[in-house]
């Protein structure tokens, strides 16, 4: 069998175990062991499997993934981003759509303390969604916007699945944030212009809330969202002017968010307990993942059958932007049934070398995968937004209407991904900013 | 039967506690050192080494027992719930297999290894300080013991039929009532 022969062999069988539901970890520490096994011999298997998982997780850059996570589940469980879809709602309720649009940026807001776009649908979902049914908005954009504006979590700094592809591809960190950051902030913008949109064009779905809230509880209510605003720009302006490491930022994130929670008498052993615990189930479930991806890039580099892939895949002498739209492609279809840090760590061994073969930059490239993935998380048939909100909402909506609700969505996320294809400055000028 | 199940819930709970310890100090930890290199200009020596060596170890490795028992590790269950129960109860008995193998052979390499650092003493140097490392290389192999012997335990309750006690996915997917009709919002 020549090399190719092999890689697809294996290639193959991975994914079938996998979709046979043996764990994403497993299932890659078994096929990169067999790999190993098979093509360098017994010793060169045995061996790896004593370095790569220490080696592996020993890792200063990767601490930043536990940092982030309990920054970002002491702000979820002690409740703290409440107060920012009520400022919201307060400003922007009497815009057609205003509720929703509220939602979106309470959404945005919860996602520069939280890396992760689960945390962020929960969080505004049990408490957007009851208030936009009250007032009559549809189920579909009412579920709809909050499962989809979760995705911003992942996408505005802090981002685990950017932290991860960095470690990964060997790129800055602070530079993928500030890429997250740009695109970020357009989904938010372009979401809620197409709220906007499509109620002026159908007012039935959401039914215009006067408002009444007066100019001194506007801003009173701003001032309700400090402590939000506190470790936020005591996070980042450390991070991105140089001062801290992500790790740092993330701790000092941490420990900011558990003042602040202390000073609010919000910080219940029950909150510290729940912060904790999912802290460290979360981080030692993604890195089982992280130590099978770390050997199976191993094996495909050692026995060369990965550049036998994307040399396979060059052959074809497809331009740079041909590959990258196959690459999108493969991504969109990865996403529909794949977990996005499991899809990533699955795939980027052999990905990365190919998208670095056709000379994009891969800071750009983290920044589209992020969000390619993200859209994973709302479209069907395995959306695991679209499920935390259907946990959230219970038996009042049912789950078709939700992924209904997400289609406007997931048009608005496929134009934005195409205007950063064909435009890449886009996402790379604020990083270049900062390498100045 | 029991006992065993017991034994395995109390050692997978007791090792990611170990490790929630080890998330908390690291916060600490590195905050501390933060605030006292720019506040005092006196960081703390040898923060990178701990937080690394230390505090990410025990967090990655430690509750993988706990993630076994609870089905915390993260699957694909796109086909998986369109199968007739007998196959399903035939793939989670095969993963629960895999899933020891992996596990053992983990374990078996890393506890050698940890051996070997044992016997060398290994340690590291902070400044003038020498701190001690290899203790740290037991951790991979009783994350890994722990996650062996629960999914072990699993299988062979599949096998043989009776009551693990632990979560169970196939139980929980029997639960999940229907979908009830939508109902209009008031």
């Amino acid at each position: 069998m020549s090399d190719l022969q092999f890689a697809m062999l294996f290639v193959g069988l991975l994914f079938t175990l996998i979709l046979l539901r043996i764990p994403i970890g497993i299932s890659l520490i078994l096929v990169s062991f067999t790999g190993l096994w098979s093509m360098m011999g017994w010793n060169v298997a045995w061996g790896s499997l004593a370095v790569v998982p220490y080696s592996f997780v020993s890792s200063w850059v990767l601490s930043a993934i536990p940092s982030f996570l309990f920054m970002g589940f002491i702000c979820y469980h002690t409740k703290m981003t409440q107060g920012l879809f009520r400022a919201a709602q307060l400003w922007l309720s009497g815009l057609p759509g205003g509720l929703a649009i509220a939602s979106v940026l309470g959404c945005s807001g919860f996602a520069a303390v939280t890396g992760s776009s689960l945390a962020c649908s929960a969080a505004m979902g049990k408490i957007a969604i009851p208030e936009m049914m009250r007032n009559r908005y549809s189920a579909e954009l009412a579920t709809g916007t909050v499962a989809a504006a979760g995705t911003i979590g992942a996408l505005i700094p802090p981002s685990i699945l950017m932290i991860l592809y960095g470690i990964i591809s060997r790129q800055p960190i602070s530079e993928l944030f500030l890429g997250g950051l740009v695109i970020g902030i357009m989904t938010m913008f372009a979401y809620s212009l197409m709220i906007y949109l499509r109620v002026k064009a159908n007012p039935s779905i959401a039914p215009l809330v006067e408002n009444k809230a007066t100019w001194e509880e506007r801003f009173a209510v701003l001032a309700s969202t400090w402590p939000v605003f506190l470790i936020v720009i005591g996070v980042f302006a450390g991070l991105f002017g140089g001062l801290f490491t992500p790790t740092e930022a993330g701790a000092i994130g941490a420990a900011l968010a558990c003042l602040v929670a202390l000073v609010r008498r919000a910080l219940t052993w029950q909150a510290l307990r729940k912060a904790v615990f999912e802290t460290v189930t979360t981080t030692a479930a993604l890195m089982i993942i992280c130590v099978g991806a770390s050997l199976l890039a191993r094996f495909l580099t050692l026995s060369g059958t990965g550049d036998a892939m994307s040399d396979f895949i060059l052959s074809f002498g497809a331009s740079p932007m041909v590959i990258m739209l196959g690459i999108v492609l493969i991504y969109l279809l990865l996403g529909t049934v794949l977990e996005p840090n499991g899809a990533m760590l699955l795939t980027l061994p052999i990905v990365l070398p190919v998208v670095e073969s056709t000379g994009f930059s891969l800071v750009w490239f983290g920044v589209i995968l992020t969000k390619l993935l993200e859209i994973g998380m709302i479209t069907p048939p395995v959306g695991m937004n679209v499920f935390v909100i259907k946990g959230v909402v219970g038996n009042m909506v049912r789950l078709t209407t939700i992924f209904r609700g997400i289609l406007w969505f997931v048009v608005v996320d496929l134009i934005i991904v195409a205007l950063c294809i064909a435009f890449p400055d886009i996402i790379l000028f604020l990083p270049a900013l900062m390498k100045g | 039967m029991k006992a065993i199940s017991r034994i395995l819930v109390y050692g997978s709970n007791a090792s990611a506690i170990v490790a929630g310890i080890a998330a908390m100090l690291l916060v600490v930890h590195v905050a501390t050192d933060v605030v006292l290199r720019y506040v005092f200009n006196a960081p703390l020596s040898g923060t990178i080494l701990y937080v690394s060596a230390f505090y990410m170890v025990a967090i990655a490795f430690l509750p993988q027992g706990l993630l076994e028992k609870d089905e915390g590790h993260i699957s694909v269950e796109l086909i998986y719930d369109f199968l007739p129960p007998w196959l399903r109860r035939s793939l989670l008995a095969i993963s629960f297999l895999l899933t020891a193998i992996v596990g053992a052979l983990i374990a078996v390499r890393t506890g050698q290894e940890a051996l070997a650092k044992y016997a060398l003493g290994t340690f590291s140097l902070e400044g003038r300080a020498r701190i001690i490392t290899w203790p740290t290389y037991f951790l991979p192999p009783v994350g890994f013991a722990l996650l062996t012997l629960v999914a072990l335990w699993k299988f062979i309750a599949e096998l043989v039929g009776f009551e693990h006690g632990m979560a169970s996915p196939t139980e929980a997917l029997e639960t999940i009532e229907p979908l009830p009709e939508e109902t209009p919002h008031v």
